[in-house]
C-alpha cells in the first residue's frame, strides 16, 4: 500500500493487536474500515464525535487517493475544541489521518477510561507524534 | 455411506451419458447444417447418404469437452484453483484452518487431507476441487477465515469435505464443463446460422434440382437440429442443476454429522449469504462449485429450476430443524420437515448406519467455553456412529481481532511481506516495495536490518 500523500510505500506497525499503516516518510496514518472499530470498541460516543464539526473546515485541504481503491477520498470534521480534518473512503475501505491526528482525535474524543487506554496505546506507539493538531495545520500551507 | 456414494454414482454416470447425448447431437446438429449430406454411396444397391458433416461435428463436439476435460483431469485441483485465483498454503501459514481441515478429514474418513489454498478476496466463500478424495483441495476465501468463528469455519470445511467424501466434485467438474461446451457449441451453431446462406439458399435454388424426397428428410433434419440446439443448453442446465442441489443437501448433511453441530454450518451460511461474493470475480462456469453460489445470492426467491443452490433460508432451516441430532437420520427428517421430502433422498443404508448422536454444545464462544465443552463432549462415539468425532481442539478460540490479523498475515505473507518483531512489543510487517536496508521502531527508536526478500 502506497502513503496517499507521499506514494511511498507503508509500514504495517502491529501492536496490542491493533494494526494500523504508517508512512515512514511522512507519519501519517492510515486505519483500515474494520481497524478503526477495533480502536473505538463500540463508543457511540466516538462515533459521534467523528462528524460533529463544521464541514466547512474542511475545504482547504487537498484531496486524496484511498490508498487501497483511487477513489478520491471524503473529508469529514470531527468536533472539539481544535476540529481535525481527515479523510474517508466512500467505499468504506478506511480513514487517512495525517501526522497527530488520530492522537488528537482520540484526546479530545473521549473522556471515558476505555477509550484512554487507546490514546495510552497511540502514546506508546508514537512517543514523539502527541504535537497538536493546529501546528500541522500551519506546516501545510 | 457406500451406497449413498454407489448411488450418487450411478446417477452422475447416466447423467453424464445423456449430456454426452445431448453434447453429441448438437455437435451433430451443427455438423449437418454446415455439411448437409453426401452424394448418394452406393452400397450394394442400396443408396445411403452419409451425413458427414454431422459425423464430424460429433467428433469435434466430443474434442471441445475431451479436451477441456482431461486438462481439468490431468491437472488434478490446479487447474481450477489457478482459475479461481487461489494459491496453496502450508500448515505454519494458518495452522488453526489446517486443524480444521484434518478433523473434518478424519471424521469423513477421507485417505488423507485435501490441499488447502486461499483465494485472497475478503468476501465469505468456498469450494473443493479435485479428481477423487486422493488428489483433493478446498479452497476458502480469506474473507471467510477472518469473518467466521471456528464452529462456523469447521461447518463449512465439513460441507466442502463431504463433497470430496461424496465424490461430488469430479462429477461437477467434468458435468460443468460438459454444460459449458453445450453452451459454446449451440452458440456457434446460432452464429453458422445466421451467417451462413443456409435459410437463404433455398430462395436462389431451383426446387426441382433436388430430388423432392431428399430435400424434405433435409428440411426435417435441419429443423431437427434447430430444435435440439435450443433445447439442449436448457436441458443440460436442467439436469446439472437438479443433481447439483441433490449434493449440496447431502453435503449439508455431512457438514452436520461430521462436527455433530448443525448450528455451525447453519450460521456460516447466513453469514456467507451476506457476502458470498460479486459478479465480476467469480466465472460462470465455477459459481456452482462455491458453498453458497455468487451468482445466485441476493435472489431471495425459492428454488427456481434453474438454480444451482436450494436456497439459503430452506438450507438454514433443516440444520437447525435437526432438534439437537448430529446423525443422517437426524437431517433427513429435519429435510422432512422443511420440505416434505427429505428422507426419500437420503439412502436407506445411510440413515440405517448412523446410531442416534447428540449434537455437541457450541465452542466458539469464548477460550474456556471451547475447552470445557470439549471436555463435557462425550468420547468414544466413533465405532458406534461409523462417523469419527473430530479430535479435541488443539488451540483455543481466536478472537474476532485475532482472526482477523491472522489472516491479514497470512495474506501478507503469501504477498511476501516481511515481518520484524521487536523488543518492545510491537510488530514490523514490511511490503516488498521497501527498499530501505533498515527500518526505524516507531515506538522505541531502535533500528533494524530489514530482512532480505524472500
Ligand atoms: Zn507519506
Ligand atoms: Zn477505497
Ligand atoms: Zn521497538
Amino acid at each position: 500500500m502506497e502513503c496517499p500523500v507521499c506514494k511511498e510505500p507503508m509500514l504495517v506497525i502491529e501492536y496490542e493487536g491493533i494494526e494500523l499503516d504508517l508512512c515512514d516518510a511522512c507519519h501519517g496514518v492510515w486505519l483500515d474500515e474494520g481497524e478503526l472499530e477495533l480502536l473505538l470498541g463500540d463508543h457511540e460516543m466516538t462515533h459521534g464525535f467523528l462528524t460533529a464539526g463544521n464541514p466547512a473546515a474542511a475545504k482547504k485541504e487537498e484531496s486524496r487517493p484511498c490508498p487501497i481503491c483511487d477513489a478520491v477520498m471524503g473529508k469529514a470534521v470531527t468536533g472539539g475544541k481544535t476540529p481535525v480534518v481527515y479523510d474517508y473512503c466512500p467505499h468504506e475501505h478506511g480513514l487517512w489521518f495525517d501526522r497527530g491526528e488520530l492522537l488528537s482525535i482520540l484526546e479530545q474524543g473521549s473522556s471515558d477510561g476505555a477509550a484512554a487506554a487507546v490514546v495510552q496505546w497511540l502514546r506508546h506507539v508514537f512517543p514523539d507524534s502527541s504535537t497538536p493538531q493546529t501546528k500541522q495545520e500551519t506546516l501545510n500551507p | 455411506m457406500f451406497e449413498l456414494i454407489r448411488q450418487n454414482k450411478r446417477r452422475s454416470l447416466l447423467l453424464m451419458g445423456f449430456m454426452l447425448l445431448l453434447l453429441l447431437g448438437v455437435g451433430f446438429a451443427i455438423g449437418f447444417a454446415v455439411v448437409p449430406a453426401s452424394e448418394p454411396l452406393d452400397m450394394g444397391g442400396a443408396t445411403l447418404y452419409l451425413p458427414w458433416g454431422g459425423l464430424l461435428g460429433m467428433g469435434v463436439a466430443f474434442l471441445v469437452w475431451g479436451v477441456q476435460a482431461l486438462a481439468a483431469y490431468s491437472s488434478g485441483d490446479r487447474l481450477l484453483m489457478a482459475a479461481a485465483g487461489a494459491k496453496k498454503i502450508q500448515k505454519q501459514d494458518h495452522p488453526r484452518l489446517f486443524n480444521v481441515v484434518e478433523e473434518m478429514s478424519i471424521a469423513a474418513q477421507l485417505p488423507k487431507p485435501p490441499k488447502v489454498y486461499i483465494i485472497e478476496d475478503m468476501s465469505l466463500n468456498a469450494f473443493a476441487a479435485g479428481r477423487d478424495p486422493n488428489h483433493a483441495a478446498v479452497a476458502v476465501t480469506a474473507g471467510l477465515l477472518s469473518k467466521l468463528n471456528r464452529d462456523q469455519l469447521q461447518g463449512v470445511v465439513a460441507h466442502e469435505i463431504a463433497h470430496i467424501a461424496n465424490r461430488d466434485v469430479l462429477f461437477m467438474t467434468m458435468a460443468g464443463i460438459m454444460v459449458g461446451s453445450i453452451i459454446m457449441l449451440t452458440e456457434v451453431f446460432f452464429r453458422v446460422m445466421w451467417y451462413s446462406n443456409i435459410g437463404a439458399s433455398r430462395r436462389y435454388r431451383s426446387r426441382r434440382s433436388s430430388r423432392d424426397g431428399e430435400g424434405a428428410a433435409k428440411l426435417i433434419l435441419l429443423v431437427v437440429a434447430l430444435i435440439l440446439a435450443i433445447v439442449a443448453p436448457l436441458l443440460a442446465q436442467l439436469l446439472y442443476f437438479a443433481c447439483s442441489r441433490q449434493r449440496e443437501y447431502l453435503a449439508d448433511a455431512g457438514g452436520a454429522v461430521y462436527t455433530r453441530y448443525p448450528e455451525g454450518l447453519a450460521s456460516a451460511l447466513e453469514t456467507i449469504s451476506g457476502n458470498p461474493g460479486d459478479k465480476k470475480s467469480v466465472s460462470k462456469a465455477m459459481a456452482p462449485m462455491y458453498i453458497v453460489n455468487p451468482l445466485e445470492a441476493g435472489q431471495r426467491a425459492i428454488s427456481s429450476l434453474t438454480s444451482t443452490h436450494p436456497p439459503i433460508e430452506e438450507r438454514v432451516r433443516i440444520l437447525r430443524s435437526m432438534g439437537g441430532g448430529g446423525s443422517f437420520a437426524d437431517y433427513a427428517a429435519a429435510w422432512n420437515k422443511v420440505d416434505g421430502a427429505g428422507a426419500a433422498r437420503i439412502p436407506a443404508s445411510a440413515l440405517a448406519q448412523t446410531a442416534p448422536v447428540a449434537a455437541r454444545a457450541a465452542n466458539a464462544q469464548e477460550p474456556m467455553a471451547a475447552i470445557t465443552a470439549a471436555a463435557a463432549a462425550p468420547v468414544g462415539q466413533a465405532s458406534k456412529t461409523g462417523v469419527p468425532t473430530p479430535s479435541r481442539r488443539a488451540t483455543p478460540e481466536a478472537t474476532p481481532r485475532q482472526r482477523q490479523r491472522d489472516t491479514g498475515d497470512l495474506l501478507r505473507r503469501m504477498n511476501k511481506f516481511r515481518f520484524i518483531n521487536c523488543d518492545c512489543g510491537i510488530r514490523i510487517k514490511l511490503p516488498p516495495e521497501y527498499a530501505k536496508p533498515k527500518v526505524k521502531c516507531v515506538r522505541c527508536g531502535k533500528i533494524h536490518e530489514v530482512p532480505r526478500q524472500p
